[in-house]
């Protein structure tokens, strides 16, 4: 290879250049192969929420793990403890210099250093386009491990099994994009100021409107940032003397959140409800800390689907807690939404439960509206207080017009209002594709955490090592997806996650699969036991699993 | 090798006669198998030789290891369970049932309402001349039902919009969001790229735009390298406690905004406070804090946290100034420059710009993508291990969605814009420098304006910040600011100021003795036992217990300030068609003082007679209003805000 070419700036590429309308159509949504390939998710009504229980790996694979850790931080924190000695230029970034203590110990950013700087090549590519079907990505070369990563002038197309677009709506053609463009030519690039000092248009008040009605809530209120909106939500009516009992992996936002309220925070682990009772019964018939006065409010917090593990709130059994115990709920819909239930209406719509049971509803508009921002939906009384108390619209700036419209065009076309009939082929693709990839998935030996339903499957690598090297493999056949490790998952489950789209067709998920089949077996992560066999579509015994037989 | 073969031959022999033997004779097979090993030998000597003759030791392990069993089969015990009081199931079952928590949001009351009505809603596009739509957000609060409008045949009809109100609370100071060749540019990339960018920085988010962008930022600032955030907002909430966690040291100006409250607020660190735009008082400070500095091993971080522009009150920090502190006390500058982006500075690169100071000298400056910039989001720029370390530790970064492709193009064209058009006295950006330069001061001179408003922002700010003067505010009975009565930190920060104002006063005037004396002179002998005096103590205590139940708490009386100022700001809107912004902070939010401003949001097209008429009709909407009260009840009795 000529590595005198590569270049550290970005090459110029055009994408979509002399494609034609359809061929980028396809590109981004494929279209569908056969009726045959559509499914409902849907909770079966009274059968109750099973948590399943997360497969475990053979004794070998753990050991190896730890193995491989253990390593990683004798030898890492050796060459860095001699290092900051007698190689001061390599470190300098973690060492004292002239009298300013560095930006960030050698401690704290051991891992990002050791491990995340090795596999760097595999995070934040760049990408160009629309991240639909296909993701654009610029491919990156690096001669010094990743210190430096260079662009070496040519992109690969890959499948997009990474970007938060559930229902396909990252596109460039269609009716979104068409509102979109004459929502940009009438309401200008920006909204221009913060959501109560003259930046709250028609759109934005249709949009709260619509969204509550979209989840059955009396009112919403929309921001520009789903971060913040969990960031900036808890602060306006929790203080030290309310309980907020969260769930082990609740995302980052809603624990920034927590930590600005100052509220007093009690952890249950993962969806287990019986911890979660034990919880509350002992918080209530208890109180407060030393004073054992009652607790103002009591409020549990969940997600809806969990990003990195692909389960789901056990819905059912919470809210059967919350009439028991009269505390409040908050569920934070941000994957779930658009994604889940026969209607795209989040968790509740796939349990079948009324939203009323619910006192607070958070989502976002990422990751099924292909845009951005975030709401909240609850009752008329406590939006109003909120939208007093609220910093995030005094403070913050309007979320942009044309996002509104891009979320106003997609959450019609999934209400039906729109396009009729489009909305519901969107969201019985993507839980086709789901549980299609999943139960091939399983069937390959394997280990996917998570529910049957989930566009999110998480796949199991445990052995660090193997991140960089599936990550590679598969952008080298064309595959794009996440790779995630310690510190954002626990120590001994690094994994490989993949996000399932409507806009994928099911020769894709065969792609996928005969690939991740042949790479599973060359690098020995095909770590199930047998034990756990999913049965594809309860309702389609026919329909069948071709492509790995 | 002989020697093992003879006692494991011997061991066969034993297991027929011995149990005792038998297994002394398999240990001292097992040992023989070990010493064949390498090392083994030494290992099997090393532990003879220290067991031997050593009852004691043998002993001491042995409880040690119980010890260790024991603890880690022993309960965990938290810190919680130690003084939970023993209850039965039926006792917590009983105690679960009579629990009823406090509603989750306390219900809206009619004195707050009107913060709901004065929202403006737009009919179409923010813009110069705008539209408030006939709706508002009373309209769909089922709890306050709004007042029905009927036509003339009864039939009941939505209120008609008002049309062609100028627009000075937009934050849009150059107005470039309806720019054709932005609006061009835009189209391009949502054809190119859609709307949103579908994931997170680190996941496939980071669009050849975001990174153009970045290149582009930290090119124009002169610095390493930039990262850009979702959000302005959150910039800094995220980026302070990257920095500074427990242990570390922050010095913040007192009248910074809520972000960068929040942001120290989520940090951790020790946090000290100087008078707002006092940096005799900044340099004092840091001198007393020398002392407890120097013993700090390894070094903590330390960070002086200021905005450029100043938010709240439109006034600017003396960057040049606050550099050279920093650099004598080796602290680290962090620098908000999310007004003054686009809007000050010869470049337009803001506050630092400004004074000349370079980029470089300034270790993290944030800023606003939204605001000038045409576009959304926030973004910082600095050093390469600073910007590096963000990017994985920034929880607004790393945790959210990039920002939407188009947005970023944006920003990035208004930066072009911005340096093609450098130096040119009609560019935008010079066109409102004058215009600030202009209204303030008209402002200044307008004597009808001082009667009542003193002029809080600088010249060059692109907002006119102003607030009623002392003399209004005493006559109304409105304090000179307010405090958040039932936050500990704020009370902490108030009593702080209280005693630096003190001691800076009592410096200046030296207490003297005639003051003394003179008030020994007034006390007066009073015969307590007599009639007249028991009735006069009678009617004053009651007079008291009056006083204090109509007391109002500084919440009260800051909501009621907050009201008259939108009072005067929606008459302002419905009768000379202009919509001008309010200060609206939350007091329960805020750690620092409060006070109540009238806000005018400047754009660089404003012609002169708009300013001109602007600085007249508030001037006449100000005194109609507030001639016509006398005091704080008065204030109580004025109609609600009308939402249109």
């Amino acid at each position: 290879m000529d590595s005198s070419k590569y270049t550290l700036t970005l090459p110029k590429y055009i994408p979509n250049k002399g494609l034609s309308q359809d061929e980028q159509r396809e590109k981004e949504f494929g279209s569908l192969e056969s009726p045959e390939f559509l499914y409902v998710s849907e909770h079966e009504p009274n059968t109750p929420y099973l948590v399943e229980p997360l497969e475990e790996p053979s004794y070998f694979t753990i050991l190896l793990t730890h193995l491989n850790f253990l390593i990683l931080i004798i030898v890492g924190n050796f060459k860095d403890f001699f290092g900051t000695f007698f190689d001061k230029k390599q470190f300098e970034d973690v060492i004292e210099k002239d009298g300013y203590a560095p930006y960030y110990s050698r401690l704290e950013s051991f891992y990002v250093r050791r491990m995340k700087r090795k596999i760097d090549d595999n995070f934040s590519i760049p990408t160009t386009g629309v991240p639909g079907r296909y993701i654009t990505c610029y491919d990156r070369h690096s001669d010094d491990y990743n210190q430096t990563l260079k662009y070496t002038g040519s992109v690969t197309n890959c499948l997009n099994f990474a970007s938060y677009n559930y229902l396909g709506f990252a596109q460039s053609v269609g009716i979104c994009t068409d509102d979109a463009l004459v929502t940009l030519r009438k309401y200008g690039t920006g909204a221009g100021a913060p959501r109560h000092q003259g930046g709250t248009t028609d759109k934005h008040a249709e949009l709260e409107k619509l969204v509550a009605k979209f989840v059955g809530k009396d009112d919403s209120l929309i921001f520009s940032q789903g971060f913040s909106t969990n960031a900036n939500l808890f602060d306006s009516f929790l203080d030290s003397e309310c309980l907020v009992i969260s769930d082990e992996l609740n995302h980052s936002s809603i624990r920034t959140g927590l930590r600005i309220s100052g509220v007093t925070i009690k952890r249950f682990p993962h969806n287990n409800m019986a911890k979660l009772e034990k919880i509350i019964r002992t918080s209530i018939s208890q109180g407060l800390p030393r004073t054992h006065k009652p607790w103002k409010k009591i409020i549990v917090c969940v997600e809806g689907l969990y990003s990195m593990e692909g389960t789901m709130c056990p819905l059912p059994q919470l809210v059967d807690l919350r009439d028991k115990y009269g505390f409040y709920l908050f569920v934070d819909e941000a994957h779930s939404i658009g994604a889940m239930g026969p209607n795209g209406r989040g968790v509740c719509d796939y349990f079948n439960i009324d939203p009323s049971r619910i006192d607070i509803l958070m989502g976002t508009f990422t990751k099924s509206f292909g845009a951005a921002g975030g709401y909240v939906a609850a009752e008329q009384h406590i939006i109003d207080r909120l939208r007093l108390d609220l910093t995030a619209p005094v403070y913050s700036e309007s979320i942009s017009p044309v996002i509104v419209s891009q979320i106003l065009t997609s959450m019609k076309i999934i209400m039906g209002e729109l396009n009729p009939g489009e909305g519901k082929e969107r969201i019985q693709r993507i839980a086709f594709n789901s549980r299609y990839l999943r139960a091939g998935l399983k069937k390959l030996g394997f280990i996917a955490f998570g529910m049957d339903d989930s566009p999110v499957i998480p796949l199991l690598l445990y052995v660090p090592n193997k991140l960089p090297a599936v990550a590679r493999a598969l952008y080298k056949r064309g595959i794009a997806v996440v790779i995630v490790g310690y510190p954002a998952t626990p120590i001994d489950s690094s994994r490989i996650r993949i996000c399932v789209s409507a806009a994928l067709t099911k020769s894709d998920l065969d792609k996928v699969l005969r690939e991740l089949d042949f790479i599973g077996d060359k690098m020995y992560f095909k770590y199930a036991r047998g034990k756990h066999n999913m049965e594809p579509f309860t309702d389609k015994p026919n329909a069948t699993l071709e492509a790995f037989h | 090798m002989d020697t093992s073969n003879v006692s494991y031959a011997s061991s066969i022999a034993a297991a027929v006669v011995d149990p005792e033997r038998e297994l002394s004779a398999r240990i001292t097979s097992l040992i023989d198998r070990i010493k064949t090993l390498p090392g083994g030998a030494i290992l099997i000597r090393y532990i003879q030789s220290s067991y031997q003759d050593d009852p004691i030791r043998t002993v001491i392990e042995i409880f040690l290891m119980l010890f260790a069993v024991r603890y880690f089969f022993s309960k965990k015990t938290s810190p919680d369970s130690k003084e939970a009081v023993p209850l039965s199931e039926k006792e917590i079952d009983e105690l679960c049932k009579q629990w009823k928590p406090r509603p989750l949001a306390e219900p809206v009351t009619e004195a707050e309402l009107y913060k709901l009505k004065k929202i403006p809603v737009l009919a179409g596009a923010v813009d110069k001349k705008i539209t408030i739509s006939g709706e508002n957000y009373l309209d769909y609060n089922r709890q306050f039902a709004p007042e029905k409008r009927y036509d003339v045949e009864g039939i009941e009809c939505p209120e008609p919009p008002l049309e062609d109100v100028l627009n000075l609370a937009s934050l849009d100071f150059l107005n470039l969001s309806h720019d054709p060749r932005l609006l061009e540019i835009a189209a391009n990339i949502i054809k190119n790229h859609g709307v949103g960018a579908c994931g997170p920085p680190g996941f496939f988010g980071n669009q050849d735009v975001h990174i153009r962008l970045e290149q582009r930022l930290a090119e124009w600032y002169g610095v390493d390298s930039a990262i850009v955030y979702g959000q302005d907002y959150c910039t800094p909430i995220s980026i302070l406690p990257t920095f500074l966690k427990r242990g570390d040291i922050a010095i913040v100006d007192a009248g910074c905004s809520l972000a960068i409250q929040k942001g120290l607020l989520l940090s951790r660190c020790q946090v000290v406070y100087f008078e707002h735009r006092n940096y005799e008082h900044l340099a004092n400070t840091l001198e007393e804090l020398q002392e407890e500095l120097q013993d700090i091993k390894p070094l903590n971080r330390r960070v002086i946290v200021s905005e450029g522009l100043f938010a709240n009150t439109g006034d600017f920090a003396d960057v040049p100034k606050l550099v050279e502190i920093k650099k004598k006390y080796k602290f680290r500058l962090f620098l908000d420059e999310s007004l003054s982006v686009g809007s000050i500075g010869p470049h337009g690169r803001g506050v630092a710009d400004y004074y000349g100071v370079p980029a470089s000298d300034i270790d993290i400056l944030t800023g606003s993508l939204a605001n000038s910039l045409a576009s959304s989001g926030g973004f910082c720029v600095g050093e390469k291990p600073m910007i590096f370390y963000q990017r994985i530790a920034s929880a607004a970064y790393c945790f959210s969605a990039s920002l939407a492709p188009y947005s970023v193009r944006v920003a990035n064209e208004v930066i072009d814009m911005l340096e093609q058009n450098e130096g040119k006295k009609d560019s935008p950006l010079g066109l409102l420098n004058k215009n600030s330069a202009l209204l303030h001061g008209k402002f200044s001179k307008n004597r009808k304006i001082s009667k009542y408003l003193d002029v809080v922002s600088e010249s060059g700010s692109p907002v006119v910040i102003l607030e009623f003067n002392k003399a209004i505010k005493n006559k109304l009975g409105f304090y000179q600011y307010y405090y958040n009565e039932n936050n500990k930190t704020a009370q902490a920060h108030e009593k702080g100021m209280r005693s630096f104002e003190q001691s800076g006063t009592a410096a200046a005037a030296k207490p003297s003795s005639k003051k003394v004396s003179e008030s020994k002179k007034s006390f007066e002998r009073v015969d307590y036992y007599s009639d007249e005096a028991v009735a006069k103590m009678k009617s004053e205590a009651s007079q008291k217990a009056i006083a204090e139940s109509k007391k109002k708490s500084q919440a009260d009386i800051h909501n009621l300030e907050e009201f008259l100022i939108s009072k005067i700001v929606n008459k302002l809107m419905l009768e000379d068609k202009m919509l001008i912004g309010t200060s609206q902070r939350l007091l329960k939010m805020e750690v620092f003082r409060v006070r109540p401003v009238f806000k005018i949001c400047l754009s660089s097209d404003l012609s002169t007679k708009e300013i001109d008429s602007v600085v007249e009709k508030l001037a006449n909407q100000v005194a109609g209003v507030v001639d016509n009260i006398k005091c704080l009840e008065d204030v109580e009795k004025l109609n609600s805000v009308k939402p249109l």
